[in-house]
Protein backbone atom coordinates (compact mmCIF):
# COMPACT_ATOMS: atom_id res chain seq x y z
CA UNK A 1 0.00 0.00 0.00
CA UNK A 2 2.51 2.74 -1.24
CA UNK A 3 0.45 5.18 -1.77
CA UNK A 4 -1.48 5.23 1.96
CA UNK A 5 -1.79 8.70 3.55
CA UNK A 6 -4.35 7.94 6.43
CA UNK A 7 -5.52 4.96 8.48
CA UNK A 8 -7.05 4.73 11.11
CA UNK A 9 -8.31 1.37 12.84
CA UNK A 10 -11.06 0.91 15.60
CA UNK A 11 -11.23 4.92 16.80
CA UNK A 12 -13.30 5.93 19.68
CA UNK A 13 -14.18 9.01 21.44
CA UNK A 14 -16.41 9.25 24.39
CA UNK A 15 -16.83 11.87 26.92
CA UNK A 16 -17.84 12.06 30.73
CA UNK A 17 -21.92 12.28 31.29
CA UNK A 18 -23.90 11.80 34.17
CA UNK A 19 -25.62 9.00 32.07
CA UNK A 20 -25.18 5.09 32.22
CA UNK A 21 -21.57 3.50 32.52
CA UNK A 22 -20.60 7.57 33.20
CA UNK A 23 -19.72 8.53 29.71
CA UNK A 24 -21.35 9.27 26.21
CA UNK A 25 -19.94 7.25 23.37
CA UNK A 26 -19.48 9.78 20.21
CA UNK A 27 -17.60 7.28 18.13
CA UNK A 28 -17.30 3.74 18.01
CA UNK A 29 -14.80 1.13 16.34
CA UNK A 30 -14.14 3.96 13.31
CA UNK A 31 -12.10 2.31 10.15
CA UNK A 32 -11.22 4.79 7.87
CA UNK A 33 -8.56 4.59 5.05
CA UNK A 34 -7.30 7.44 2.72
CA UNK A 35 -5.30 7.10 -0.12
CA UNK A 36 -2.86 9.53 -2.92
CA UNK A 37 -5.56 12.31 -4.48
CA UNK A 38 -8.10 10.61 -2.67
CA UNK A 39 -10.93 12.88 -1.81
CA UNK A 40 -13.87 11.53 1.18
CA UNK A 41 -17.00 13.22 2.56
CA UNK A 42 -17.68 12.39 5.94
CA UNK A 43 -21.32 13.70 6.27
CA UNK A 44 -24.60 13.13 9.26
CA UNK A 45 -26.84 15.23 11.05
CA UNK A 46 -25.87 17.73 13.27
CA UNK A 47 -24.30 16.98 16.50
CA UNK A 48 -23.35 13.40 15.38
CA UNK A 49 -19.76 13.63 15.72
CA UNK A 50 -18.34 14.85 12.65
CA UNK A 51 -16.64 17.27 13.76
CA UNK A 52 -14.83 15.42 16.84
CA UNK A 53 -13.78 12.79 14.53
CA UNK A 54 -11.96 15.03 12.19
CA UNK A 55 -10.18 16.91 15.27
CA UNK A 56 -9.33 13.23 16.14
CA UNK A 57 -7.84 12.57 12.61
CA UNK A 58 -5.86 15.85 12.86
CA UNK A 59 -4.18 15.02 15.84
CA UNK A 60 -6.47 17.78 17.46
CA UNK A 61 -7.95 16.07 20.17
CA UNK A 62 -7.08 13.18 22.86
CA UNK A 63 -8.69 9.89 21.49
CA UNK A 64 -9.81 7.04 23.85
CA UNK A 65 -8.52 3.99 21.85
CA UNK A 66 -7.82 2.67 18.51
CA UNK A 67 -4.69 3.90 15.89
CA UNK A 68 -4.53 6.49 13.26
CA UNK A 69 -1.05 5.86 10.99
CA UNK A 70 -0.21 8.55 8.59
CA UNK A 71 1.48 7.14 5.99
CA UNK A 72 2.01 4.27 7.65
CA UNK A 73 3.62 5.74 11.15
CA UNK A 74 1.68 4.70 14.06
CA UNK A 75 1.02 8.00 15.85
CA UNK A 76 0.78 6.79 18.92
CA UNK A 77 4.37 6.28 18.64
CA UNK A 78 5.44 9.88 18.41
CA UNK A 79 6.00 12.43 20.98
CA UNK A 80 4.33 15.60 21.88
CA UNK A 81 7.00 17.81 20.44
CA UNK A 82 6.90 15.67 16.97
CA UNK A 83 2.98 16.57 16.16
CA UNK A 84 3.89 20.66 15.41
CA UNK A 85 6.25 19.08 12.74
CA UNK A 86 3.63 16.51 11.74
CA UNK A 87 0.61 19.28 11.56
CA UNK A 88 3.25 21.65 9.56
CA UNK A 89 4.21 19.21 6.60
CA UNK A 90 1.33 16.50 6.22
CA UNK A 91 -1.99 18.61 7.12
CA UNK A 92 -3.72 21.55 5.94
CA UNK A 93 -6.74 22.68 7.45
CA UNK A 94 -9.79 24.95 6.52
CA UNK A 95 -12.05 25.44 9.16
CA UNK A 96 -15.97 26.76 8.60
CA UNK A 97 -14.50 30.25 9.66
CA UNK A 98 -11.66 30.41 7.75
CA UNK A 99 -9.57 30.88 11.56
CA UNK A 100 -6.96 33.20 9.69
CA UNK A 101 -4.67 35.61 11.76
CA UNK A 102 -6.17 38.23 12.77
CA UNK A 103 -3.13 40.69 13.00
CA UNK A 104 -1.96 39.66 9.34
CA UNK A 105 -2.81 40.41 5.75
CA UNK A 106 -3.78 37.31 3.48
CA UNK A 107 -0.34 37.35 1.99
CA UNK A 108 1.14 36.48 5.49
CA UNK A 109 -1.68 33.78 6.79
CA UNK A 110 -0.63 32.01 3.66
CA UNK A 111 3.31 32.54 3.83
CA UNK A 112 2.48 31.39 8.00
CA UNK A 113 2.78 27.54 7.65
CA UNK A 114 6.43 28.17 5.61
CA UNK A 115 7.43 30.72 7.73
CA UNK A 116 7.24 28.53 10.98
CA UNK A 117 8.69 25.40 8.80
CA UNK A 118 11.55 27.47 8.41
CA UNK A 119 11.50 29.22 5.08
CA UNK A 120 12.91 32.77 4.60
CA UNK A 121 10.38 35.32 4.62
CA UNK A 122 10.90 36.56 0.70
CA UNK A 123 10.64 33.23 -0.29
CA UNK A 124 7.45 32.50 1.77
CA UNK A 125 5.64 35.71 0.19
CA UNK A 126 6.98 34.40 -3.15
CA UNK A 127 5.18 30.89 -3.27
CA UNK A 128 2.07 32.56 -0.88
CA UNK A 129 1.62 34.75 -3.92
CA UNK A 130 1.49 32.21 -6.45
CA UNK A 131 -0.85 30.18 -3.70
CA UNK A 132 -3.17 33.55 -4.01
CA UNK A 133 -3.14 33.47 -7.59
CA UNK A 134 -4.13 29.59 -7.91
CA UNK A 135 -7.40 31.13 -5.46
CA UNK A 136 -7.89 33.88 -7.32
CA UNK A 137 -7.63 36.70 -4.82
CA UNK A 138 -3.97 37.69 -5.14
CA UNK A 139 -5.23 41.35 -5.75
CA UNK A 140 -6.49 41.19 -1.94
CA UNK A 141 -3.15 39.83 -0.53
CA UNK A 142 -2.42 43.26 1.52
CA UNK A 143 -6.04 42.92 2.77
CA UNK A 144 -6.62 41.91 6.66
CA UNK A 145 -8.87 39.27 6.97
CA UNK A 146 -11.78 41.75 8.70
CA UNK A 147 -11.34 43.25 5.18
CA UNK A 148 -11.77 39.83 3.20
CA UNK A 149 -15.70 38.44 2.46
CA UNK A 150 -16.28 35.16 3.52
CA UNK A 151 -15.74 34.01 -0.04
CA UNK A 152 -12.58 35.74 -0.01
CA UNK A 153 -11.64 34.59 3.62
CA UNK A 154 -12.09 30.49 2.66
CA UNK A 155 -10.17 31.19 -0.81
CA UNK A 156 -7.28 32.63 1.58
CA UNK A 157 -7.35 29.27 3.83
CA UNK A 158 -7.26 27.20 1.19
CA UNK A 159 -4.13 28.54 -0.07
CA UNK A 160 -2.55 28.40 3.15
CA UNK A 161 -3.78 24.60 4.14
CA UNK A 162 -1.76 23.50 0.60
CA UNK A 163 0.65 25.53 0.73
CA UNK A 164 2.95 23.33 2.48
CA UNK A 165 1.98 20.48 0.20
CA UNK A 166 0.49 18.50 2.88
CA UNK A 167 -0.54 15.16 2.74
CA UNK A 168 -3.94 15.23 3.81
CA UNK A 169 -5.99 18.13 3.83
CA UNK A 170 -8.76 18.49 6.60
CA UNK A 171 -11.92 20.50 5.87
CA UNK A 172 -14.31 21.42 8.61
CA UNK A 173 -17.74 22.83 6.79
CA UNK A 174 -15.54 24.82 4.92
CA UNK A 175 -18.54 26.90 3.08
CA UNK A 176 -20.66 26.19 6.45
CA UNK A 177 -21.18 30.00 6.84
CA UNK A 178 -21.47 31.04 3.15
CA UNK A 179 -24.56 32.02 0.65
CA UNK A 180 -25.31 29.49 -1.55
CA UNK A 181 -23.75 30.99 -4.86
CA UNK A 182 -20.13 31.68 -2.71
CA UNK A 183 -20.53 28.06 -1.26
CA UNK A 184 -20.68 26.46 -4.89
CA UNK A 185 -17.25 28.38 -5.84
CA UNK A 186 -15.48 26.96 -2.89
CA UNK A 187 -16.80 23.59 -3.10
CA UNK A 188 -15.13 23.68 -6.53
CA UNK A 189 -12.03 25.20 -5.87
CA UNK A 190 -10.92 23.15 -2.22
CA UNK A 191 -12.05 19.87 -4.89
CA UNK A 192 -10.21 21.41 -7.79
CA UNK A 193 -7.06 22.11 -5.78
CA UNK A 194 -6.61 18.93 -4.01
CA UNK A 195 -7.20 16.77 -6.92
CA UNK A 196 -4.57 19.05 -8.95
CA UNK A 197 -1.86 18.95 -6.27
CA UNK A 198 -2.79 14.96 -5.47
CA UNK A 199 -3.17 15.72 -2.31
CA UNK A 200 -5.93 13.45 0.22
CA UNK A 201 -9.17 15.54 1.62
CA UNK A 202 -10.95 14.74 4.45
CA UNK A 203 -14.16 16.26 4.02
CA UNK A 204 -16.65 17.33 6.66
CA UNK A 205 -19.79 18.46 5.84
CA UNK A 206 -23.64 18.48 6.30
CA UNK A 207 -24.68 19.31 2.59
CA UNK A 208 -25.20 16.24 1.03
CA UNK A 209 -24.45 18.16 -2.27
CA UNK A 210 -20.64 18.76 -1.81
CA UNK A 211 -20.52 15.74 -0.27
CA UNK A 212 -21.16 14.06 -3.78
CA UNK A 213 -18.25 15.61 -5.16
CA UNK A 214 -15.72 13.62 -2.95
CA UNK A 215 -14.32 10.36 -4.11
CA UNK A 216 -16.49 8.37 -1.57
CA UNK A 217 -19.06 9.30 1.40
CA UNK A 218 -19.47 8.06 4.59
CA UNK A 219 -22.19 8.65 6.95
CA UNK A 220 -21.77 9.32 10.77
CA UNK A 221 -24.83 7.77 12.99
CA UNK A 222 -25.22 6.49 16.49
CA UNK A 223 -21.28 6.94 16.20
CA UNK A 224 -20.68 4.59 13.83
CA UNK A 225 -19.34 5.59 10.35
CA UNK A 226 -20.37 3.62 7.26
CA UNK A 227 -19.89 3.84 3.18
CA UNK A 228 -22.91 5.37 1.86
CA UNK B 1 10.45 34.59 12.78
CA UNK B 2 9.25 35.08 16.32
CA UNK B 3 10.15 38.69 16.89
CA UNK B 4 7.92 39.47 14.15
CA UNK B 5 4.93 37.64 15.60
CA UNK B 6 6.03 39.16 18.81
CA UNK B 7 6.06 42.97 17.17
CA UNK B 8 2.81 42.07 16.14
CA UNK B 9 0.64 40.55 19.08
CA UNK B 10 2.79 43.44 20.84
CA UNK B 11 -0.01 45.82 20.21
CA UNK B 12 -2.39 43.89 18.10
CA UNK B 13 -5.09 46.24 16.75
CA UNK B 14 -7.39 43.00 16.26
CA UNK B 15 -10.15 42.75 19.34
CA UNK B 16 -9.52 45.28 21.47
CA UNK B 17 -5.82 44.46 22.04
CA UNK B 18 -4.17 47.85 21.30
CA UNK B 19 -6.21 49.75 24.23
CA UNK B 20 -5.86 46.53 26.19
CA UNK B 21 -1.55 46.90 25.58
CA UNK B 22 -1.96 50.49 26.04
CA UNK B 23 -3.61 50.54 29.22
CA UNK B 24 -0.42 47.84 30.48
CA UNK B 25 1.77 50.03 29.61
CA UNK B 26 0.06 52.72 31.38
CA UNK B 27 0.23 50.86 34.54
CA UNK B 28 3.93 49.72 34.47
CA UNK B 29 5.33 52.93 33.86
CA UNK B 30 2.56 54.48 36.52
CA UNK B 31 3.76 52.16 38.94
CA UNK B 32 7.97 52.86 38.12
CA UNK B 33 6.54 56.59 38.56
CA UNK B 34 4.92 55.91 41.91
CA UNK B 35 7.81 53.43 43.43
CA UNK B 36 10.46 55.85 42.15
CA UNK B 37 9.35 58.78 43.64
CA UNK B 38 8.54 56.97 47.23
CA UNK B 39 12.18 55.73 47.24
CA UNK B 40 13.59 58.92 46.23
CA UNK B 41 12.03 60.86 48.96
CA UNK B 42 12.17 57.88 51.34
CA UNK B 43 16.56 58.00 50.51
CA UNK B 44 16.31 61.87 50.91
CA UNK B 45 14.52 62.01 53.89
CA UNK B 46 16.69 58.79 55.53
CA UNK B 47 20.05 59.46 54.29
CA UNK B 48 19.85 63.38 52.83
CA UNK B 49 17.83 64.74 56.05
CA UNK B 50 20.96 62.73 58.09
CA UNK B 51 23.65 63.96 56.35
CA UNK B 52 22.76 67.35 56.64
CA UNK B 53 22.21 66.73 60.76
CA UNK B 54 25.60 65.08 60.76
CA UNK B 55 27.39 67.69 59.07
CA UNK B 56 25.43 71.10 60.82
CA UNK B 57 23.92 69.29 64.40
CA UNK B 58 25.83 66.99 65.61
CA UNK B 59 28.70 65.54 63.43
CA UNK B 60 30.40 62.16 63.12
CA UNK B 61 31.39 62.16 66.62
CA UNK B 62 31.78 64.88 69.67
CA UNK B 63 34.25 64.26 72.21
CA UNK B 64 33.78 66.12 75.31
CA UNK B 65 36.61 68.66 76.24
CA UNK B 66 39.15 70.40 73.82
CA UNK B 67 41.34 67.77 72.02
CA UNK B 68 41.92 69.28 68.99
CA UNK B 69 45.81 69.27 69.04
CA UNK B 70 45.51 65.49 70.63
CA UNK B 71 43.27 64.15 67.63
CA UNK B 72 44.56 65.66 64.67
CA UNK B 73 47.79 63.56 64.03
CA UNK B 74 45.37 60.66 64.98
CA UNK B 75 42.66 61.81 61.70
CA UNK B 76 45.10 63.39 59.33
CA UNK B 77 42.16 62.81 56.63
CA UNK B 78 39.51 63.72 59.31
CA UNK B 79 38.07 67.74 60.12
CA UNK B 80 38.52 68.28 63.39
CA UNK B 81 37.32 71.71 65.05
CA UNK B 82 36.38 72.75 68.92
CA UNK B 83 33.14 74.58 69.90
CA UNK B 84 31.28 75.74 72.86
CA UNK B 85 27.91 74.87 73.92
CA UNK B 86 25.80 77.16 76.20
CA UNK B 87 22.15 78.36 76.44
CA UNK B 88 20.49 81.58 76.41
CA UNK B 89 17.22 83.06 76.44
CA UNK B 90 15.96 86.33 75.24
CA UNK B 91 12.32 87.65 74.53
CA UNK B 92 12.05 85.57 71.43
CA UNK B 93 12.57 82.61 73.07
CA UNK B 94 15.34 80.29 74.16
CA UNK B 95 18.41 79.91 71.88
CA UNK B 96 21.64 77.74 71.76
CA UNK B 97 24.53 79.31 71.53
CA UNK B 98 27.30 77.95 70.08
CA UNK B 99 30.99 79.62 70.53
CA UNK B 100 32.79 78.95 67.53
CA UNK B 101 36.40 80.34 65.93
CA UNK B 102 37.77 80.66 62.18
CA UNK B 103 37.87 76.91 62.08
CA UNK B 104 34.35 76.06 62.88
CA UNK B 105 33.78 73.94 59.89
CA UNK B 106 30.57 73.29 61.20
CA UNK B 107 27.98 73.19 57.85
CA UNK B 108 27.57 77.31 58.29
CA UNK B 109 26.29 79.47 55.07
CA UNK B 110 27.28 82.83 56.26
CA UNK B 111 25.05 86.07 54.50
CA UNK B 112 27.63 88.73 55.66
CA UNK B 113 29.76 89.03 58.98
CA UNK B 114 31.77 86.57 60.20
CA UNK B 115 32.94 84.15 62.46
CA UNK B 116 34.13 86.83 64.79
CA UNK B 117 30.94 88.47 64.97
CA UNK B 118 27.09 87.64 66.53
CA UNK B 119 25.74 85.37 63.81
CA UNK B 120 21.89 85.01 63.87
CA UNK B 121 19.25 83.62 61.49
CA UNK B 122 17.46 85.83 58.87
CA UNK B 123 14.31 85.35 60.83
CA UNK B 124 15.90 86.78 64.36
CA UNK B 125 17.68 89.44 62.82
CA UNK B 126 14.80 90.76 61.35
CA UNK B 127 12.26 90.55 64.45
CA UNK B 128 15.73 92.09 66.25
CA UNK B 129 16.16 95.53 64.93
CA UNK B 130 19.73 94.76 64.81
CA UNK B 131 20.21 94.49 69.02
CA UNK B 132 19.96 91.00 70.46
CA UNK B 133 19.44 90.46 74.10
CA UNK B 134 20.47 87.53 75.59
CA UNK B 135 20.17 86.18 78.97
CA UNK B 136 23.09 83.36 79.13
CA UNK B 137 22.70 80.74 81.38
CA UNK B 138 25.53 79.67 83.50
CA UNK B 139 25.49 76.76 84.68
CA UNK B 140 27.23 75.67 88.15
CA UNK B 141 27.94 73.09 90.16
CA UNK B 142 25.52 73.96 92.48
CA UNK B 143 23.17 76.61 90.47
CA UNK B 144 22.13 78.02 87.21
CA UNK B 145 22.56 81.61 87.03
CA UNK B 146 21.55 84.35 84.21
CA UNK B 147 23.42 87.49 83.11
CA UNK B 148 22.41 89.46 80.99
CA UNK B 149 24.00 90.98 77.86
CA UNK B 150 23.14 92.91 74.56
CA UNK B 151 24.64 92.09 71.73
CA UNK B 152 24.63 94.05 67.74
CA UNK B 153 24.06 91.60 65.36
CA UNK B 154 26.99 91.98 63.01
CA UNK B 155 25.97 88.52 61.02
CA UNK B 156 23.06 86.31 59.43
CA UNK B 157 23.49 82.61 58.68
CA UNK B 158 22.14 79.55 56.91
CA UNK B 159 22.39 75.66 57.35
CA UNK B 160 21.21 72.93 55.15
CA UNK B 161 19.21 71.94 58.00
CA UNK B 162 16.96 74.50 57.94
CA UNK B 163 14.46 76.18 60.26
CA UNK B 164 14.51 73.59 62.84
CA UNK B 165 18.14 74.06 63.78
CA UNK B 166 18.74 77.80 62.23
CA UNK B 167 15.79 79.27 64.09
CA UNK B 168 16.86 78.52 67.83
CA UNK B 169 20.72 78.82 67.65
CA UNK B 170 22.67 81.53 67.51
CA UNK B 171 26.27 81.93 67.14
CA UNK B 172 29.29 83.82 69.04
CA UNK B 173 32.86 84.07 68.67
CA UNK B 174 34.66 81.82 71.17
CA UNK B 175 36.09 84.92 72.84
CA UNK B 176 33.12 85.37 74.37
CA UNK B 177 32.75 82.58 76.40
CA UNK B 178 33.02 82.49 80.07
CA UNK B 179 34.36 79.76 82.29
CA UNK B 180 31.16 77.81 82.71
CA UNK B 181 30.58 77.21 78.74
CA UNK B 182 31.30 73.45 78.23
CA UNK B 183 33.78 73.19 75.17
CA UNK B 184 33.32 69.69 72.29
CA UNK B 185 35.45 68.61 70.40
CA UNK B 186 34.11 67.82 66.70
CA UNK B 187 35.07 64.89 64.87
CA UNK B 188 33.83 64.87 60.96
CA UNK B 189 34.50 62.75 58.14
CA UNK B 190 35.59 59.87 59.51
CA UNK B 191 35.47 56.02 59.76
CA UNK B 192 33.01 55.99 62.65
CA UNK B 193 33.95 52.53 64.46
CA UNK B 194 37.37 52.79 63.78
CA UNK B 195 37.17 56.51 65.61
CA UNK B 196 35.77 54.81 68.50
CA UNK B 197 38.03 52.32 69.12
CA UNK B 198 40.81 55.31 69.28
CA UNK B 199 38.93 57.16 71.26
CA UNK B 200 38.61 54.22 73.73
CA UNK B 201 41.92 53.28 73.82
CA UNK B 202 42.52 57.43 74.62
CA UNK B 203 39.68 57.31 77.70
CA UNK B 204 37.80 59.91 76.09
CA UNK B 205 34.02 60.27 76.61
CA UNK B 206 32.52 61.05 72.87
CA UNK B 207 28.94 60.65 71.47
CA UNK B 208 28.34 59.43 68.00
CA UNK B 209 26.02 61.44 65.71
CA UNK B 210 23.36 58.25 66.37
CA UNK B 211 23.47 58.63 70.46
CA UNK B 212 22.69 62.64 69.84
CA UNK B 213 19.99 61.99 67.81
CA UNK B 214 18.75 58.93 68.75
CA UNK B 215 15.11 59.93 69.11
CA UNK B 216 15.01 61.62 65.76
CA UNK B 217 16.74 58.29 64.19
CA UNK B 218 14.56 55.91 66.23
CA UNK B 219 11.45 58.66 64.75
CA UNK B 220 13.15 58.40 61.54
CA UNK B 221 13.55 54.39 61.80
CA UNK B 222 9.80 54.03 62.59
CA UNK B 223 8.97 56.26 59.39
CA UNK B 224 11.11 53.94 57.34
CA UNK B 225 9.41 50.74 58.63
CA UNK B 226 5.75 52.31 57.39
CA UNK B 227 7.61 53.32 53.89
CA UNK B 228 8.40 50.01 53.09
CA UNK B 229 4.68 48.78 54.60
CA UNK B 230 3.40 51.16 51.95
CA UNK B 231 5.82 50.20 49.17
CA UNK B 232 5.40 46.38 49.64
CA UNK B 233 1.47 46.90 49.32
CA UNK B 234 2.01 48.81 46.57
CA UNK B 235 4.11 46.04 45.49
CA UNK B 236 1.38 43.62 46.10
CA UNK B 237 -1.23 46.12 44.26
CA UNK B 238 0.99 45.93 40.98
CA UNK B 239 0.98 42.31 41.40
CA UNK B 240 -2.19 41.88 41.14
CA UNK B 241 -3.04 43.99 38.36
CA UNK B 242 -0.03 42.89 36.25
CA UNK B 243 -0.70 39.17 36.78
CA UNK B 244 -4.18 40.44 35.75
CA UNK B 245 -2.94 42.15 32.84
CA UNK B 246 -1.20 39.47 31.89
CA UNK B 247 -3.98 36.84 32.02
CA UNK B 248 -6.39 38.76 30.21
CA UNK B 249 -3.66 39.08 27.21
CA UNK B 250 -2.72 35.77 27.26
CA UNK B 251 -5.99 34.49 27.15
CA UNK B 252 -7.16 36.93 24.70
CA UNK B 253 -4.17 35.44 22.45
CA UNK B 254 -5.20 31.87 23.19
CA UNK B 255 -7.29 31.43 19.68
CA UNK B 256 -4.45 32.72 18.37
CA UNK B 257 -1.49 30.61 19.67
CA UNK B 258 -3.40 27.82 19.05
CA UNK B 259 -4.34 28.12 15.12
CA UNK B 260 0.08 28.68 15.04
CA UNK B 261 0.39 25.56 16.77
CA UNK B 262 -2.21 23.74 14.33
CA UNK B 263 0.16 25.88 11.57
CA UNK B 264 2.94 23.40 13.39
CA UNK B 265 4.62 26.11 15.49
CA UNK B 266 6.34 24.50 18.47
CA UNK B 267 4.82 25.04 22.27
CA UNK B 268 8.19 26.74 23.21
CA UNK B 269 7.98 28.92 20.44
CA UNK B 270 4.60 30.42 21.12
CA UNK B 271 5.84 30.74 24.96
CA UNK B 272 8.85 32.43 23.92
CA UNK B 273 6.22 34.63 21.30
CA UNK B 274 4.18 35.69 23.84
CA UNK B 275 7.14 36.37 26.52
CA UNK B 276 8.56 38.48 23.79
CA UNK B 277 5.29 40.09 23.09
CA UNK B 278 4.56 41.34 26.47
CA UNK B 279 8.14 42.32 27.00
CA UNK B 280 7.64 44.26 24.42
CA UNK B 281 5.20 46.45 26.35
CA UNK B 282 7.08 46.17 29.79
CA UNK B 283 9.98 48.12 27.98
CA UNK B 284 8.26 51.06 26.50
CA UNK B 285 6.40 51.05 29.81
CA UNK B 286 9.48 50.68 31.89
CA UNK B 287 11.31 53.79 29.57
CA UNK B 288 7.95 55.34 29.72
CA UNK B 289 8.08 54.90 33.14
CA UNK B 290 12.13 55.95 34.18
CA UNK B 291 11.14 59.34 31.59
CA UNK B 292 8.45 60.28 33.94
CA UNK B 293 9.60 59.11 37.20
CA UNK B 294 12.84 61.68 36.35
CA UNK B 295 10.03 64.24 35.49
CA UNK B 296 8.08 63.64 38.62
CA UNK B 297 11.08 63.94 40.75
CA UNK B 298 12.09 67.27 38.84
CA UNK B 299 8.20 68.34 39.75
CA UNK B 300 8.51 67.24 43.61
CA UNK B 301 11.91 69.39 43.95
CA UNK B 302 10.74 72.04 42.15
CA UNK B 303 7.17 72.81 44.48
CA UNK B 304 9.21 72.02 47.27
CA UNK B 305 11.44 74.55 46.95
CA UNK B 306 8.74 77.16 45.92
CA UNK B 307 6.99 75.90 48.85
CA UNK B 308 7.92 77.63 52.05
CA UNK B 309 6.07 75.34 54.10
CA UNK B 310 8.15 72.14 52.80
CA UNK B 311 11.88 71.69 53.19
CA UNK B 312 13.76 71.58 50.07
CA UNK B 313 14.43 68.70 48.80
CA UNK B 314 17.01 67.41 46.37
CA UNK B 315 16.17 64.21 45.10
CA UNK B 316 18.04 61.77 43.24
CA UNK B 317 17.02 58.95 40.79
CA UNK B 318 17.30 55.23 42.75
CA UNK B 319 18.55 53.68 39.95
CA UNK B 320 19.19 50.30 41.71
CA UNK B 321 16.05 50.34 43.32
CA UNK B 322 14.96 50.63 39.08
CA UNK B 323 16.54 48.21 37.94
CA UNK B 324 15.19 45.70 40.85
CA UNK B 325 11.69 46.80 40.38
CA UNK B 326 12.19 46.12 36.51
CA UNK B 327 13.71 42.85 36.78
CA UNK B 328 10.78 42.27 39.07
CA UNK B 329 8.12 42.98 37.09
CA UNK B 330 10.15 41.13 34.14
CA UNK B 331 10.28 37.90 36.26
CA UNK B 332 6.32 38.37 37.44
CA UNK B 333 5.14 38.59 33.96
CA UNK B 334 7.39 35.84 32.84
CA UNK B 335 6.12 33.30 35.41
CA UNK B 336 2.82 34.94 34.70
CA UNK B 337 2.91 34.41 31.31
CA UNK B 338 4.38 30.70 31.31
CA UNK B 339 1.53 29.75 33.77
CA UNK B 340 -1.31 31.06 31.66
CA UNK B 341 0.45 29.28 28.54
CA UNK B 342 0.89 26.20 30.76
CA UNK B 343 -2.59 26.12 31.46
CA UNK B 344 -4.08 26.74 27.96
CA UNK B 345 -1.62 23.97 26.95
CA UNK B 346 -3.75 21.83 29.01
CA UNK B 347 -6.64 21.47 26.37
CA UNK B 348 -7.32 20.04 23.07
CA UNK B 349 -6.15 22.65 20.55
CA UNK B 350 -9.54 21.79 19.07
CA UNK B 351 -11.08 22.97 21.88
CA UNK B 352 -9.15 25.93 22.19
CA UNK B 353 -9.81 27.10 18.85
CA UNK B 354 -13.79 26.86 19.03
CA UNK B 355 -14.06 28.72 22.22
CA UNK B 356 -16.63 31.87 21.48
Amino acid sequence: MSNELLRVENLSKSYPSEEKDGKLVILEDINLFLSEGETIAITGKSGCGKSTLLSLLALLSPKDGGKIYYEGVDTDVLKEKDLPKLRNEKMGFVFQNSMLLEDFSALENVAMPLMIKGEKKKAAFEKAEEYLKMVGIEERKNHRPNKLSGGERQRTAIARALITEPSVVFADEPTGSLDEKTSRVIEELLIESVKKTNRGLILVTHNPLFAAKADKVYVLSGGVLNEK
Amino acid sequence: MIPYLSSRYSFSTSFKQRDRAIRAVVAIALSLVVVNVVISIMDFLQNGRFEDIRDVRSFDIVVEGKHKEELTPLFPDGTIFEYGEGEALSSNGAYNVRYISSDYEGGLNIIFGDTSSLLVPYSLFRASNGKLSLSMLRKGKAATTMKNFEFSISGIYWTNVGTEFDQSTVFLPVEQADETVFFLTAIKNVDIKECEKTLKKLGLVYKTWKDQESSLYAAFFVEKAMMYTVLSLLFVIILVSLRQSVRIFVSSHDKECAELEILGMEKKKILFMMELSFFFMLIIGIIIGLVFGRLSLILVEYISKKSPSIMDMTLSMSYGSMVFFSLFLVVVTSLSIYFENKKRNKRPLWEVIHVK
